[in-house]
């Protein structure tokens, strides 16, 4: 392990601010998405995302995969400054946003091809990462005859194919049910232990954001701003004990209920005057 | 990518039509073959001739009454067949095949035929009209109605709705209202060409029979002027109807 | 085979076709011929018209102007239809006249196209091409136009070019459009091979029927219908077959 290299943060955002006009007429609004974010995220850390609706996360973390630009701020993706996607993110979708016309495989080659790869060796690495999320039997399939979870499994297996050092997940398993959520779960912290990559990790799910997190951005309610970071120090694999009895996770979402508790009754109080 | 907003694309509509016409009537004039590509100003000056004198209107009148009955006995035929071929697969299997033979074959084919049985009376007409319309209605009857929606039918039950005609009305035919009014948009499509069709074969009445008159004159200035209406009421009905379509999708 | 035949869903369309073709039979006969005429008389007609090569005759002229207009249509239409899909102003300036013509019947628009190109091939040939085309251009430029937004923004996080996204998202989503649009110029197209043939240049199997209406021999009008009625339903189901093969990836949400 080079020492060096991994005090480079894997992602960092300073000063990023991202206004959105609301529609297409000369006096249309201005919603101010995201004021003044500094974040720096190590390389090798899971982190997630949790606050209000319409606190800004999933532009957030667009603007962390350069899908959409900041106004102001700059990102910074392992010492340089990106203004697009790279090969050293990859995007997990909440809609698993697999192509419909393409099988399992032809999906996970996806990011190679453009990437240019020798067909039969994108071929290979594909296999290998639809191996490792368990679809093995179902490489020609398409995705209309998968679950969601299975999608969700192409999804990341895509991701992972990449090779790409950051995975950014958007509520990677919001649409998906509860049964199959958990085993997902687990299966993403087997990859993520196994693979050291760095993980910012979306929910709305409090369970979720603690539960697979070494650190839990909470968000405040819109404009976006960084309310609080807050470490959670249990320790991992998490899959080996249950971590829901643990103090340390009462405490953290506790924590974060209260908080978000407090941010829903403003706003309606906001709502009402 | 700069998102084009309605009236932007409104904008460049009528300026594309604007400049359109204007580079017609330009050509028009310095072609001078009035036969061949009537100027602008002619044909507006034929439409005005129209409309004054009352031609217009009393083919036009003639014509969507034409339209309206054609669309109406179409709708009556159209619900109770393909009622009929949704609740019965015996029914299904019998009479399907002709149905589809009818849908693909031009109505025009099938106008002489009529001319020889009805000769050239309104019923005649109103044959053609509805053999142009009826099978997307049918169509669409069956294919609403054939996927009930089940969850609601045990609804209706459960709130004493008894007996299947009831439960039709109530829930099967509502449910079942966006796929007839695609079907119905449809059916207005063909119903106007069958009109436009039965017209100008069947007798030189409304819309249809004008436009052949006077193209049987070359007075092309006049033909032009007497198409766009027929356009006019095609679009205008099926817009409508798609209209009401829109609104009712709740998906 | 046997026991294909013993499912409802085969002897019953050949029960109702007997049921139908006797029933013609004795109404037809009661009938003067000069209004009706039973399958019987419909038949001697075919054979007829076989005999004296007058069908075959007939129906490669209808084939003629069908095929190479559509063919036209196709060739033509894809291309516009791209180019009005990339381009929404072009499509958007160009979207009224095309609905207008769309929408006007054209056997009002025969009188028009005889000034224009005359009685012939030609005139034929317009008919069934530029209605065809248009449908064609139209529901290409929507599948164009209506790429899925979700999945360009997936192809741009895996950083693809124009090119791979033009490649991988925009041809693939749009080809549902595109196999929609080429059955309905067809349909359009078999409509007015047939207007063509009826009001413009009295020929090919659409000239059969006016001829058989002049000559007040209905059992040739029957013929004719029938046989542009299978022919239709031939080139229907074929493309109805062709747009569900290409739609295999589609599963149940088409």
């Amino acid at each position: 392990m080079n020492d060096t290299k991994s005090d480079i943060p894997a992602i960092e955002l300073k000063g990023i601010r991202k206004t959105f006009t609301l529609s297409e007429d000369r006096n249309a609004q201005k919603v101010l998405a995201l004021d003044g974010i500094d974040l720096s995220i190590r390389q090798g850390e899971f982190l997630t995302i949790i606050g209000p609706s319409g606190c800004g996360k999933t532009t957030l973390l667009r603007v962390m995969a350069s899908l959409i630009l900041p106004d102001e701020g700059e990102v910074i993706v392992e010492g340089e400054t990106v203004l697009e996607p790279g090969i050293k993110r990859a995007m997990v979708f909440q809609t698993f946003g697999l192509f419909p016309w393409k099988t399992v495989i032809d999906n996970v080659v996806f990011p190679l091809t453009v990437q240019k790869f020798d067909p039969s060796e994108a071929r290979e690495i594909a296999m290998t990462h639809i191996e490792r999320v368990g679809l093995e039997r179902f490489v020609d399939a398409y995705p209309h005859q998968l679950s969601g979870g299975m999608q969700q499994r192409v999804g990341l297996a895509r991701a992972l194919a990449t090779g790409a050092d950051v995975l950014l997940m958007d509520e990677p398993f919001g649409a998906i049910d509860a049964q199959t959520r958990e085993l997902m779960q687990e299966e993403l912290m087997r990859i993520w232990e196994e693979e050291k990559k760095t993980v910012v990790f979306i929910t709305h799910d409090l369970d979720e954001a603690v539960m697979l997190a070494d650190r839990v951005l909470l968000m405040s309610r819109g404009p976006g701003k960084v309310r609080e970071i807050i470490p959670v120090n249990m320790p991992h694999p998490r899959t080996d004990y249950d971590v829901r009895a643990r103090e340390e996770f009462a405490d953290v979402r506790g924590h974060l209920w209260h908080a978000l508790r407090n941010d829903l009754i403003e706003q309606r109080a906001e709502e009402a005057s | 990518m700069k998102t084009r907003t309605k009236r932007d694309i409104r904008r460049d509509q009528l300026v594309g039509v604007a400049i359109f016409l204007g580079v017609w009537e330009v050509s028009a004039q310095l072609f001078d073959k009035p036969l061949l590509l009537p100027p602008v100003s002619a044909i507006l000056a034929a439409l005005w001739d129209l409309l004054i004198s009352g031609e217009l209107l009393t083919a036009l009148g003639e014509s969507i009454l034409l339209l309206i009955v054609g669309l109406f006995v179409a709708t009556v035929i159209g619900f109770v067949f393909g009622t009929l071929i949704a609740r019965s697969k015996t029914a299904y299997w019998m009479l399907n095949p002709y149905f589809s033979a009818l849908f693909v074959t031009p109505t025009i084919a099938l106008v002489p035929l009529v001319l020889v049985w009805f000769g050239f009376g309104f019923t005649g007409r109103v044959l053609v009209v509805v053999l142009a319309a009826v099978v997307p209605i049918l169509f669409s009857v069956a294919s609403g109605l054939r996927d009930a929606p089940g969850d609601l039918i045990d609804v209706a039950r459960s709130f004493g709705v008894k007996g299947e005609i009831p439960l039709l009305f109530t829930v099967r035919l509502r449910a079942a209202l966006p796929v007839l009014m695609a079907g119905l948009r449809l059916a207005a499509g063909r119903a106007v060409v069958g009109m436009a069709v039965a017209e100008t074969y069947l007798r030189l009445g409304g819309i249809g029979g004008l436009i052949k008159s006077y193209g049987a004159v070359f007075q092309t200035d006049y033909v032009f002027a007497a198409i766009l209406p027929l356009s006019l009421l095609g679009i205008t009905l099926v817009t409508i109807i798609a209209r009401i379509e829109r609104r009712l999708h709740w998906a | 085979m046997l026991d294909r035949l013993k499912r409802p869903s085969s002897y019953l369309p050949i029960l109702s076709l007997i049921l139908v073709l006797g029933g013609w039979e004795i109404v037809g006969r009661s009938i003067n011929p000069l209004l009706f005429a039973p399958p019987s008389a419909v038949v001697g007609m075919f054979g007829e018209l076989m005999a004296t090569g007058e069908l075959q005759a007939a129906a490669t002229i209808t084939m003629q102007a069908l095929f190479l207009g559509y063919a036209l249509a196709v060739i033509v239409g894809i291309p516009f239809g791209i180019l009005m899909g990339a381009v929404p102003r072009f499509g958007d300036i160009l979207q009224p006249y095309l609905y207008a013509i769309f929408s006007t019947p054209r056997v009002v628009v025969v009188p028009l196209i005889i000034v224009w190109f005359g009685i012939g091939f030609g005139a034929r040939l317009f008919l069934v091409f530029f209605w065809s085309a248009i449908a064609i251009s139209v529901n290409t430029a929507q599948g164009v136009r209506h790429a899925r937004p979700d999945l360009v923004e997936v192809a741009r996080s895996f950083q693809a070019s124009r090119v791979q996204l033009a490649r991988h998202v925009l041809i693939p989503g749009a080809t549902p459009f595109v196999v929609a649009g080429l059955r309905i110029g067809a349909e359009r197209a078999i409509v007015g091979v047939i207007i063509g043939e009826m009001f413009l240049q009295i020929v090919g199997l659409g000239g059969i029927i006016t001829t058989g209406s002049s000559e007040l021999i209905p059992a040739k009008m029957l013929c004719a219908v029938m046989v542009i009625a299978v022919l239709g339903t031939i080139i229907v189901t074929a493309l109805d077959l062709v747009e569900k093969r290409l739609q295999s990836w589609r599963g149940e949400a088409a």
